[in-house]
């Protein structure tokens, strides 16, 4: 770490240097360019448009109210351009005379379509978005009005076909993300994530329980890394969600894959930008009319959010930079939980000569989180607090409670991500690009009982330190070649390879002499334990695509794969493509009023790759009595390979009604054969461990629909509607023989079932007030939701205020929510059963003779069981209202834009009429790395309130 | 038209390019990690102690499940109302095992798992291995002889490797076969163990001859002890740490016939203690609400060993045989010998001789000075069975639990531990359910 420490402080070393503006020393006294951009549809003001002069290093980007000015211009003629994505490029030539300003003013139009828009996701190297034949996703940060401060908060709900899940609303906590549903029911469905080209660390970060044992004990947080990346350092994210799309990443891709890019430098004089914003956080109830915070309301509380952000852009055409750096505080609701966070960005363009560029990006983030004990755990706040007088302290009182918080738990997170890409065109046809990437994440959790505490009198410590260092080696050669008049080729070679070498150390301590600072090293008892596992994957690949007449266009690919995870006997991996995209719109039969329209299908494999050990059968070394011994571990499998999922992709992209009307369709069709499943071994052969077999084949397919609407286009008014719509339906299709299996928390692989389905016993006459009548075995439905609707309002008023709402729905889909389960098996009086106790307030159990049935069986200690807690998790979740409001008037003159943006976020949800406690945003002990969606012993995501000041200038 | 030095500039590159990526992916492919050892170094000589280690290991796994789920059920402890971790679905609680309830696949598996690395063991070192230590493999010989008689004791069935049910008496056939090898090997304690496991497989078996020759070799103050290891929580002894407050208050031995009997005797074997702090065991059961929690005090750390045999048990095996043969009087100086061996923690005098006046009263003495002397081993379970099964006279000092909740008499108790569903579910030879 500390070496980290001096590399991280030797960049923004120099990162501070080249970032200090320079100053320009010229013969004639310079001029001044002004003026506004304007959008051609409405003539409303457009904000954030980068104008510059492209034979210099001037610049400067529009304010809010469209203006914009540059100084220090040589006299003389120049090109002036405005560019901003989403909007056509438009530039003009002006004359400037010596110490005179000259008016430019910039109409720009919407590109809804942007047909010629470069992508570089699951392309080789780059493409126009119309040669492309699979669909990309697209989001600008830009394009986001309510100012999120978490990469997965922007995720959600900002793209047809994702699913951003929170795990609950513990500081520090992150989302599960999944993209067109589980295409694995033993591997992660986690897409895989690169940011600037460079592999990063793409799981969450792993969910720390102390090994005292079967206790699940510990800050139980599962950060997500994406988290990690300021928002305002971020320029775009591209998604590409399906195997017809992700061919060419090849093993680890079949859960899709997200870039990000982050800002580079611009031409021109440096660009400022500071930020602050200030946020308070409060809980949502979540529980039922008996206790709506499920007994845990002395210890919620209203929590304080800080964050302070600073960058600057400019350089030369030579030499252009972007460094940022960012200090958050944050407080939870719960007691403990607080965070602080500190971040630092240095990119870095250097183009010394035409055809060649050189970009280097580098960040640093280190977040310091305390976490208050939540989780399903014995010693833990909320479930001792949830199970009242039943609790592991025989004593509901809060004061007694309380000494569960006596707990230090504290997370340390730090991330380095280093990459550079040497581009090389050394003539206009010819591209070459070669990235090295370097990720690292360490996750250092101290988590102390101290000494005093109610069950560890004599103090216990564990100290887990978790590192994943990620590799990137990605090159590329493009070479674009016409082979006839109408008929031109552009055809790509590469290769990849990436190696994830993940290293545990953990030490447990316990029992301390009371006067020191306890460390690892005073305890009397003592054990350690160590992981390390390291996986390579490289691959080549290969891909032309032929465009006719700039209209249709085939593209063809094949990716090959070795992986060392591969059983010995498996040998490599081969992944094909092809697609086929059509600009029916350039046809001359197209009427020119129909706007503008593409249609693609594409058709590509991708895969997933078993874990390290998977394939080998092994043995594990355990100590007894301080004697070394083995315990059997894997069965092994020599012929392990990847899951390969196979992807049929059919849509368009089209802009209609002179671009106020866009309209994005993709219906998918997936099939992952050779599913890898966690076969059961059978318990008398000795090994206990499931293995890994490539047996099954899982199904899915849905639809995507992403409509954005310009309803009203006046200069002072305007009125934007859009929505994104997915549907997912899953299917195990075949279980190759082996038997259905359960996932925990009520999910089950079943042949012909969604994976997983929702899977328990069920009470038949659950209205009746008689005994409970029990079916066996009954399937709910999928516990991924089969419909996700997220509509977007946002209203554009005068002086530039811009009120903008977003909200997403889900449904069809279920889950178990056994955390009343708990503690009604153990006798104690539950919230949920308030209703039907004959008298609530003694600690008899006993129930009303009209008690229905349902709830009898969930009230009634010796038939209780999670099964019961079976419910339908359809919920609307307002995520967010907020209103943009220029400042320019109330700041000095020498700042080119603010704006003040208020957004209420999670504020308001509906949920399902059955649902009757919790939220379905919520997660079990291991967090984002649950298989099964099925709400815990947690809190839900708050309700926040921010207010956001930037400037820039 | 292409330039050729273009076409050739190209060329060059996308080989550089691919030889440079040929290489990374050549080299990097090839991954050696550290951690998990592959199977076939364990035939290596330096792996062949922690082999056999690796089985007294799972023996201690598994016997953790036994002892404490098997206290439990046979009532020598009243269940907390716990559930989930250290705890019992209600159905266990009031005494029931069944075939997909909670609390019989842990010690099947663990049983199994054990079972499996002793036995592979001794293929190794009879097959596949040139050389291998005497003590090793009689080692290796004593561990699957006590597995297969812990399973032979508990299970209601045996299955081996994926093979189909057989009766549980195979279990015992097997545990004879290996603790015979053993026994012709080993010397010193390491055969006491050996001689003193099969003669409790001997008395399981009902070969009472045979159970009492082996017995008659083993001093009473012998003891055969199962390492528990306080350096990793998997391997704690369980019934103490059910009960440390750390934070589990598992189990209580209120309403227990141990109880009352310490109270009145201070028979040292079974002690027990109280905590005012808290009145109340960890959770509550169903029906009758939380439960005064009184706790045994015979474990008094986590670390505390588990008795597997011993010198006391054999002239218990010595007595029973006696009554078997109808010579009580004999049985009662044998049995009375281990009692009086101890002094009361209240009175500081030995205990009392029991005073039998007939044959049945001897077997209800032999019953219970069994039951005292082997309690919270593992055993009472298992005795209950085989003296059911053999239709033994006298009688039990069995617990009025029903009178506090009908939880335990709408589930009466267990004789063994079934197949579970995760044998069922996996092997093809098994049917899925029972019966079907």
């Amino acid at each position: 770490v500390s070496r980290t420490r001096r590399l991280v402080r030797a960049v923004f070393f120099v990162v501070g240097l080249v970032g200090l503006p320079t100053t320009q020393a010229g013969a004639q006294e310079p001029g001044r360019i002004v003026g506004r951009v304007t959008a051609v549809e409405s003539g409303a003001p457009i904000g954030e448009v980068q104008v510059y002069l492209p034979t210099t290093r001037l610049g400067a980007l529009s304010r809010q109210n469209g203006t914009f000015i540059i100084l220090q211009v040589p006299p003389g003629t120049h090109e002036v351009r405005a560019e901003r994505i989403g909007l056509g490029a438009v530039s003009q030539q002006v004359t400037v005379a010596a110490g005179q300003a000259v008016e430019v003013n910039f109409r720009m139009g919407t590109q809804a379509l942007g047909l010629d828009e470069i992508v570089v996701t699951g392309t080789a190297g780059a493409a126009r978005r119309r040669e492309v034949g699979n669909s990309v996703a697209q989001l600008e940060m830009a394009d986001l009005p309510d100012r999120p401060v978490k990469v997965g908060d922007m995720l959600q709900g900002g793209i047809a076909g994702i699913n951003v899940g929170a795990v609950g609303g513990q500081v520090g906590q992150g989302q599960r993300i999944t993209l067109r549903g589980n295409s694995s029911v033993a591997m992660s469905n986690q897409p895989i994530i690169y940011i600037d080209g460079v592999r990063m660390q793409s799981q969450q970060y792993p969910a720390v329980t102390s090994p005292d044992n079967r206790g699940n004990r510990g800050p139980l947080i599962t950060a997500s890394p994406l988290n990690s990346i300021n928002p305002n350092d971020i320029e775009r994210i591209e998604v590409i969600k399906g195997s017809a799309a992700t061919t060419l990443y090849g093993t680890e891709a079949s859960a899709g894959v997200i870039q990000i890019f982050t800002k580079s430098g611009s031409v021109g004089a440096p660009v400022w930008m500071v930020e602050t914003q200030q946020g308070m956080v409060k809980s949502r109830k979540f529980g039922p009319p008996a206790a709506p915070y499920m007994w845990l309301d002395p210890w919620l509380r209203r929590g304080y959010t800080h964050d302070y952000t600073a960058s600057v852009r400019g350089g030369a055409e030579s030499l252009r930079y972007f460094t940022s750096g960012s200090h958050a505080t944050e407080e939870g609701i719960l007691p403990l939980d607080e965070g602080v966070k500190w971040a630092a960005r240095g990119n870095f363009t250097f183009a010394p000569t035409g055809q060649l560029q050189l970009q280097w990006n580098s960040a640093y983030v280190h977040d310091a989180i305390q976490t208050t004990p939540v989780g399903s755990a014995a010693e833990h706040l909320t479930l001792n607090a949830f199970r009242g007088a039943q609790n592991y302290f025989g004593n509901a009182d809060p004061k007694v409670v309380s000494e569960t918080l006596k707990w230090d738990m504290d997370t340390d997170i730090e991330r380095f991500t280093t990459g550079g890409t040497i581009s090389y065109a050394p003539i206009t046809n010819l591209t070459n690009r070669l990235t090295i990437g370097y990720d690292f994440s360490e996750q250092l959790v101290n988590s102390l009982r101290p000494v005093g505490h109610f069950f560890w009198p004599l103090g216990a410590l564990d100290v887990n330190s978790w590192q994943d260092r990620l590799l990137t080696f990605d090159g590329v050669t493009a070479y674009t070649f016409d082979i006839n008049s109408s008929i031109n080729s552009n055809f790509s070679l590469g290769g990849q390879a990436v190696g994830d070498e993940i290293r545990m150390v953990e030490g447990w301590g316990e029992s301390f002499p009371g006067a020191v600072a306890p460390t690892l090293s005073s305890a009397a008892r003592t054990q350690a334990f160590q992981d390390r596992q390291k996986v390579w994957n490289a691959g080549f690949f290969v891909q032309n695509i032929f465009g006719v007449r700039d209209r249709y266009f085939l593209t063809a690919g094949m990716r090959i794969d070795g992986n060392s995870a591969f059983g010995s006997g498996f040998g490599l991996q081969m992944y094909p493509k092809a697609s086929a995209s059509w600009v029916i719109s350039d046809e001359s039969f197209w009427g020119d009023g129909l706007g503008s329209l593409k249609l693609r299908a594409a058709y590509g494999k991708s895969g997933r790759a078993p874990g390290a050990f998977d394939a080998v059968r092994t043995w594990q070394g355990v100590g007894w009595n301080g004697e070394p011994a083995f315990a059997p571990r894997n069965v092994g499998n020599a012929d392990l390979g990847p899951e390969v999922s196979a992807e049929l992709e059919l849509g368009f992209d089209g802009s209609f009604l002179n671009d106020r009307l866009s309209a994005t369709f993709t219906y998918y069709n997936q099939t992952t054969s050779d599913a890898l499943f966690r076969v059961l071994q059978i318990p008398s052969q000795g090994f206990l461990e499931s293995q890994l077999l490539n047996v099954g084949t899982l199904k899915n397919k849905g639809s995507e629909l992403t409509l954005d609407g310009a309803l009203l286009q006046r200069e002072s008014w305007g009125l934007d509607a859009g929505v994104n719509l997915s549907t997912n339906h899953s299917k195990v299709a075949d279980l190759g023989g082996a038997p259905s299996f359960s996932l925990g928390s009520g999910g089950w692989v079943v042949e012909g079932q969604p994976a997983p389905v929702i899977r328990t016993r069920r009470i038949t006459n659950p209205e009746a007030a008689e005994a409970p009548k029990i079916e066996a075995i009954y399937d709910w439905g999928p516990n991924s939701p089969t419909l996700i609707v997220a509509p977007s309002l946002s209203v554009r008023m005068p002086y530039g205020v811009l009120l903008a709402t977003r909200g997403e729905y889900r449904g069809g889909h279920y889950m178990q929510v056994a955390v009343e389960s708990g503690g009604v098996t153990r006798s104690a009086k539950v919230a949920t059963c308030f209703p039907y106790y004959v008298d609530p307030l003694n600690t008899s159990v006993a129930l009303k003779p009209d008690t229905p049935a349902l709830w009898r069986a969930r009230c009634t200690p010796s038939i209780n069981s999670g099964d019961w807690y079976t419910y339908p998790a359809d919920f609307f979740r307002l995520r967010s209202v907020s209103a943009t409001i220029p400042m320019d008037f109330a700041v000095p003159s020498q700042v080119n834009r603010a704006t003040l943006t208020l957004s209420l976020n999670e504020s308001w949800t509906w949920y399902n009429s059955e649902w009757d406690y919790m939220d379905p945003e919520m997660q079990g002990n291991n967090g984002a790395h649950e298989q099964v969606v099925s709400p815990g012993y947690r809190v839900p995501v708050p309700i926040s309130f921010r207010a956001t000041l930037q400037m820039q200038f | 038209m292409r330039s050729p030095y273009r076409g050739s500039m190209t060329v060059r590159t996308m080989r550089s390019a691919a030889a440079i990526l040929c290489a990374v992916a050549c080299a990097g492919c090839d991954v050696t990690n550290p951690g998990p050892i592959q199977d076939e170094f364990l035939n290596d000589a330096t792996s062949h102690a922690a082999l056999v280690a690796g089985a007294g290991r799972g023996l201690l796994l598994g016997l953790n499940e036994i002892v404490y789920t098997g206290a439990v059920v046979s009532r020598e402890v009243f269940p907390g109302g716990q559930t989930g971790n250290f705890g019992f679905d209600p159905l266990t609680q009031g005494g029931a095992l069944i075939w997909d309830g909670s609390s019989v696949s842990g010690p099947w598996s663990k049983l199994q798992q054990a079972r499996f690395i002793a036995e592979d063991a001794i293929r190794r070192f009879t097959g596949e291995v040139e050389v291998v230590k005497p003590v090793d493999l009689a080692q290796a010989y004593i561990w699957a002889g006590y597995i297969n008689r812990v399973l032979g004791e508990n299970m209601c069935e045996a299955v081996f490797n994926g093979g189909p049910a057989e009766p549980a008496a195979r279990y015992l056939e097997r545990a004879e076969e290996h603790l015979t090898k053993a026994a012709t090997t080993a010397t010193g304690d390491q055969r006491n163990a050996a001689l003193a496991g099969r003669a409790q497989v001997r008395a399981l078996r009902g070969n009472w001859a045979g159970a009492s020759a082996d017995a008659a070799g083993i001093p009473i103050g012998f003891n055969f002890m199962l390492g528990v290891d306080g350096l990793n929580f998997d391997t704690y002894n369980w019934v103490y740490w059910s009960i440390a407050n750390s934070p589990y208050r598992s189990i209580s031995l209120f309403r227990t016939w141990y109880k009352d009997y310490y109270t009145q005797s201070g028979d040292p074997r079974t002690p027990w203690a109280a905590d005012t702090r808290f009145p109340v065991a960890g959770a509550a059961v169903s029906g009758f609400g939380p439960v005064p929690w009184s706790f045994p005090t015979k474990y008094k750390t986590q670390t505390d060993d588990w008795r597997l045999a011993g010198g006391t048990e054999m002239r218990l095996i010595e007595a029973e045989a006696l009554l078997e043969q109808g010579q009580w009087q004999a049985a009662m100086t044998s049995m009375n010998a281990v009692r009086t061996r101890n002094v009361s923690a209240t009175t500081r005098v030995a205990l009392q001789p029991w005073v039998a006046t007939s044959l049945t009263e001897a077997w209800t003495f032999l019953k219970r000075e069994r039951s005292i002397e082997l309690w919270l081993e593992g055993r009472h379970f298992g005795d209950l069975r085989r003296w059911e099964d053999r239709k033994t006279p006298g009688a039990l000092d069995w617990p009025d639990f029903e009178s506090t909740t009908p939880l335990f008499s709408a589930n009466p108790r267990a004789r063994c531990f079934p197949i579970p569903r995760n044998e069922r579910e996996t092997n093809p030879n098994i049917p899925d359910t029972p019966g079907s």
